[in-house]
């Protein structure tokens, strides 16, 4: 059946308009900020100003004389359980005892209006008895007490295979370089929100701007001591996530789920930016130490890495950050001995967690900037030398998992190479003030959650079928901005046949199907897309029966296709509302489930060894760049950027993620850069945070190349977070190119280049 | 907070004598003010909003001195034709002066009466020997530019006084500004600069350099411009830069950086000339 199905087709492919685009061109869309419910009330967080202490007293009679103040809400107003790590248990709701980062949540104001809600905030004194804190990693390691949980490592994963010691032992050359990277604040556009409404049956409902409706309901049940059952989740429409709507969300809809319950009253919050910024995770800063075995002819031998992230206070996603940038560590390189590190340190700043690539980008910052460094120790070019080392179907990867099919790594390498032209350039004269410079890096991105998070990669989808032949569309995912509306629609008509204008789906709610795992992972086409195969395939003999009795054929005969019910033998066809009419009236089945998890993977923690993740992405981006030299500014001219995604579902869609990616990853690698200050963020809103704009960004050449992926619906993988990994790492490689000197940290800012200018001067 | 919104010069008047002594902000475009009545710093009790008063919003030559109306806006000075002839460095720092939605807002008024470091009009007025309007109920008074601006955020303003033209003319033959920020638009200038030069017979006869972002109010260059036209070697003109300015570090950039991009720069650009 599945064959037959995935045979077809004809609205996968298709550049489908976003079936989202109007009401969020016309401004129609409702946002959180839009939403008012009957008897609403307003919450602001009451939080740590300091960076690390331990609490002596809180005192909130000031604030209990303001006009307005309705409730203070704080840890021992806590009916459940005081606890909302995501993986590990470390972080409390709201903080009793230790604070560990400015923006450590204490306690809440509930306020008649979101205002004073703020400004009453403001006034719960709080003492402190402060402890030293620590803001780096070095500090991190090397602190013998003060620790900031009962020690200072938040996570760790590793990666050991062959033999390192006897490959360099017999390693022409042995390569080492340091890399470091930094912050990036997520900058979705609109803040955390949400409104939460007290409900009869003694639970909740949860209106939010968010990415894991599942995450949410565990959280909140947690904390109020209630069955799942009694937590409902639906997703707002939500203004930009990109993984800082993971895990964040869970707590702050647990803290206004519970000023909910205490005041019996709906209850919003709405956060302002600048505490959004203080207060939620960022993309952790790297320091990556690579070591490289080659022979004189340009294979790579021997590879030993040690990847170090700041984790920041709690350990939200880092362990999912760690495992990835461990696995994933030497890119799509064949690389028979290594030895991998990835260790996450805790430190006094806000917890830095899920963003856009997990860990991959800083991954590919390593060892892209590595594969040029090599190449130019060998006196290769880091074309040539790329395609020497380049995984191929068959081979295997760092962690021994052996790639059979859909491996487009070289396709994607050859491809934007050609576009480029940068093959057949003269090399760039680079005399004057500008100098122009190319830089290439890879990517093999695991799709979905990979072996750390294979007990939660399933997703669930419900199909309803209406009389009138319209269908409704449940998934356990959500459209946060990426186009998942437009590609399951798309999904669902190829799988029966029918018009994608027949095709409304629900917002993504724990009401209507069973946990499907987080959004994340890039995880949505496949997941969603295998899920609705498998309601299809439910349905489908049920409907072609129906189809037979009404058109009078045999039920073999029956083709839906192009929105038309058709005998194949005969002549009859009827339209998909007229059967579905005729199923109605005669008490056929009108509804159907699906399911779909990754497959079972064979992996070793111990050694990190085995199937990382069942399926990869590849991408390579090219990137050309000017470089002023007299004031160290970098332009993005142009990337060239092939992704193989196996099947593209709505290749105007992947342009979109592409082109985002590449903008985003501009902004990591050259614009913007956050500044702490004793552990406050400095760069508050866009008048510092230097967010990319259109001026900033780059023309982007997207090249799709299709690699069709067994276990994909129609052969599709993920596109959402290869779309940046690559481009940081393009970047440095092409003003490593520029310049002549190598660029070692993101972000790449006109002062660090005008220093490495001057230091190739000096030489 | 109260808002006023004078018709009419005699209306304004009569608020500014009302309201003297008391806590007030005079409003033109506040994409300054609003700024920073958001973040809480600095909320008056009255605002007085300017925007419609007659008379200050066009720009008009008279005997090769041009005025501009204080209310005139980023973006109609952009757009004038007579400013990008004869005063190019205003043109061009509006050209690069944040994005559109900002430059509709913006005023001159507004930029001059903040009194920024960074400030992109400023370079471009004190090259061409801005001389301010200012008028008040009891009369009205000229001052230049270097003795209006006092410090960050510091004016030689009185109360009861507001900005409403200013005065200029270009006494070079050819005039450039340059801004650097750290993105290709909507960012705050790390450093500016306007130059000023004429030529006579194929060499420099006269130069004139304003540096904004390096020093609490714009500084003239004057070192490193007689440096260049007793034509000493680039080591010490770039010495007499260094001497001219007092860069600091900020959130933007460092002293250092600053230092040495308007050094680099500059040399470039003095390069290019002849002689
Ligand atoms: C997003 C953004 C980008 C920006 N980009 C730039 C940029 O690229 N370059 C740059 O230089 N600036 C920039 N600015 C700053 C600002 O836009 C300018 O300084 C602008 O010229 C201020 O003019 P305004 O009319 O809006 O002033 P307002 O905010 O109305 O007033 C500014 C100050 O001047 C006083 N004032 C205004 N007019 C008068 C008057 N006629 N008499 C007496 N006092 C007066 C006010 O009381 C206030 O103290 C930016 C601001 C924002 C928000």
């Amino acid at each position: 059946m599945v064959k037959n199905l995935l045979s077809t087709k004809t609205y996968i492919g298709q550049p489908l308009k976003r079936v989202d685009a109007r009401g969020k061109v016309t401004g129609e869309t409702q946002f959180l900020t839009d939403i008012s419910v009957d008897g609403m009330i307003y919450s602001a967080p009451v939080y740590s100003r300091i960076p690390f202490g331990s609490i002596t007293s809180i005192d909130s009679s000031e604030a209990q004389q303001s006009p307005g103040f309705i409730k203070f809400i704080s840890a021992k107003d806590i009916p459940g359980e005081n606890q909302v790590g995501v993986i590990t248990n470390d972080q409390p709701l709201f903080a009793d005892k230790t604070v560990r980062y400015i923006g450590d949540s204490i306690g809440l104001i509930v306020a008649d209006n979101p205002a004073r809600a703020f400004d009453i905030a403001k006034l719960i004194r709080i003492t402190y008895t402060e402890l030293d804190p620590i803001f780096t990693i070095e500090k991190s390691q090397s602190v013998t007490t003060g620790f900031i949980h009962e020690n200072n490592i938040s996570c760790q994963h590793k990666v050991i295979r062959g033999n390192v010691e006897d490959a360099f032992a017999n390693a022409d050359k042995i390569v080492e370089a340091e890399f470091t990277t930094a912050e990036q604040e997520h900058y979705y556009l609109e803040p955390q929100a949400c409104i939460v409404t007290p409900l009869e049956s003694g639970g909740v409902k949860i209106l939010g701007s968010l990415q894991c409706p599942f995450y949410v309901q565990k959280a909140v049940s947690k904390v109020l001591g209630i069955p799942f059952n009694k937590v409902i989740v639906e997703q707002a429409p939500t203004g930009g996530a990109f993984g800082g709507k993971e895990d964040v969300p869970s707590e702050i809809c647990a803290r206004v789920a519970l000023a909910a319950i205490i005041t019996k009253r709906p209850v919003k919050m709405v956060y302002g930016r600048e505490d959004d910024i203080q207060l939620t995770s960022k993309r952790h800063p790297f320091k990556l130490k690579y070591k490289v075995g080659v022979t004189d002819d340009g294979i790579i031998t021997a590879a030993e890495v040690r990847l170090e992230e700041n984790s920041g206070a709690y350990s939200t996603l880092s362990s999912v950050v760690s495992y990835r940038s461990a696995v994933q560590a030497m890119g799509p390189y064949v690389v028979p001995n290594v030895n991998i590190q990835s260790i996450s340190y805790y430190t006094n700043l806000p917890p830095n967690g899920a963003f856009r690539g997990f860990g991959s980008p800083q991954a590919a910052f390593g060892h892209e900037r590595m594969m040029d460094i090599v190449a130019e120790k060998i006196g290769m070019d880091s074309y040539s030398f790329r395609k020497l080392n380049i995984i191929k179907p068959n081979d295997q990867t760092i962690t021994g998992q052996r790639l059979t099919s859909s491996v487009g790594a070289m396709e994607t390498l050859k491809k934007s190479y050609n576009a480029s032209n940068w093959g057949n350039c003269p090399r760039p004269q680079n005399e004057g003030r500008i100098k122009t410079g190319y830089g290439i890096a890879l990517t093999h991105y695991g799709n979905c959650l990979g072996a750390a998070g294979w007990f939660m990669d399933g997703s669930a989808v419900k199909i309803t079928l209406h009389r009138d032949g319209s269908v409704t569309v449940s998934f356990g995912l959500v459209e946060m901005g990426q186009g998942a509306l437009t590609v399951v629609t798309q999904m669902t008509a190829e799988a029966f046949g029918i018009a994608p204008s027949r095709i409304q789906i629900n917002p993504t709610s724990t009401e209507y199907v069973a946990d499907s795992g987080p959004a994340v992972a890039s995880r949505n086409v496949i997941m969603t897309g295998q899920a609705i195969i498998n309601a299809t395939e439910n349905l489908l003999p049920e409907i072609k029966l129906a189809a037979s009795k009404f058109l009078d054929c045999p039920s073999q005969n029956i083709v839906i296709e192009n929105d038309k019910v058709t005998d194949n033998a005969g002549n009859t066809h009827c339209s998909f509302g007229d059967l579905t009419d005729y199923m109605y009236r005669s008490n056929y089945r009108m509804e159907t489930t699906g399911w779909w998890h990754v497959p079972e993977l064979n992996f070793n923690p111990d050694d990190g060894n085995g199937e990382a993740y069942f399926s990869y992405s590849f991408a390579t981006h090219l990137a050309k760049v000017k470089v002023d030299t007299l004031t160290g500014l970098v332009k993005v001219q142009k990337v060239w950027a092939a992704h193989d995604v196996g099947t593209a579902i709505n290749p105007a869609g992947i342009e979109g993620q592409v082109e985002g990616g590449i903008s985003q990853g501009i902004g990591w690698a050259v614009t913007e850069n956050l500044k702490y200050n004793n552990g406050l963020v400095q760069s508050q809103n866009l008048s510092t945070y230097l967010l990319p704009t259109a001026n900033d960004i780059s023309d982007v050449e997207v090249i799709i190349i299709e690699e069709p992926e067994p276990q994909g619906p129609w052969g599709a993988k993920g596109i959402g977070e290869p779309a940046i990994i690559p481009t940081g790492a393009a970047i440095a490689n092409a003003v490593s190119n520029a310049i002549g000197q190598q660029v070692n940290q993101l972000p790449i800012s006109p002062e660090y280049v005008l220093d490495l200018i001057n230091q190739s001067k000096e030489q | 907070m109260r808002y006023l919104r004078p018709k009419s010069i005699p209306e304004l008047q009569e608020i500014l004598m009302k309201e003297n002594g008391n806590d007030y902000s005079i409003l033109a475009g506040g994409t300054d003010l609003m700024p920073r009545y958001r973040t809480g710093l600095q909320l008056p009790e009255i605002a007085i909003d300017i925007k419609i008063l007659p008379g200050y919003c066009g720009i008009s030559e008279e005997n090769g001195s041009i005025e501009i109306g204080a209310l005139v806006t980023i973006e109609d000075i952009r757009k004038n034709h007579l400013i990008q002839k004869d005063l190019p460095c205003l043109s061009q720092a509006c050209h690069e002066f944040a994005g559109t939605q900002i430059r509709n807002r913006a005023t001159i008024g507004g930029n001059i009466c903040n009194a920024s470091p960074a400030g992109d009009l400023l370079p471009g007025l004190y090259l061409y020997s801005a001389e301010l309007q200012l008028i008040s109920a009891f009369g009205s008074r000229k001052l230049p530019i270097e003795d209006f601006i006092l410090g960050p955020g510091k004016t030689a303003l009185k109360p009861g006084e507001i900005l409403v033209s200013i005065h200029l003319k270009n006494q070079f033959d050819n005039s450039r500004f340059y801004k650097l920020g750290l993105r290709q638009s909507m960012a705050i200038s790390v450093i500016n600069y306007a130059m000023g030069w004429s030529v006579v017979e194929k060499s420099i006869s006269k130069l004139a350099i304003m540096a904004g972002s390096v020093a609490p109010t714009i500084v003239s260059l004057d070192g490193c411009c007689k440096s260049f036209l007793a034509m000493e070697n680039d080591e010490s003109i770039a010495e007499n830069i260094a001497k001219d300015i007092f860069p600091i570090d900020d959130i933007r950039a460092t002293a250092k950086y600053r230092q040495q991009v308007l050094k680099n720069l500059i040399l470039h650009d003095l390069r290019k000339f002849p002689g």
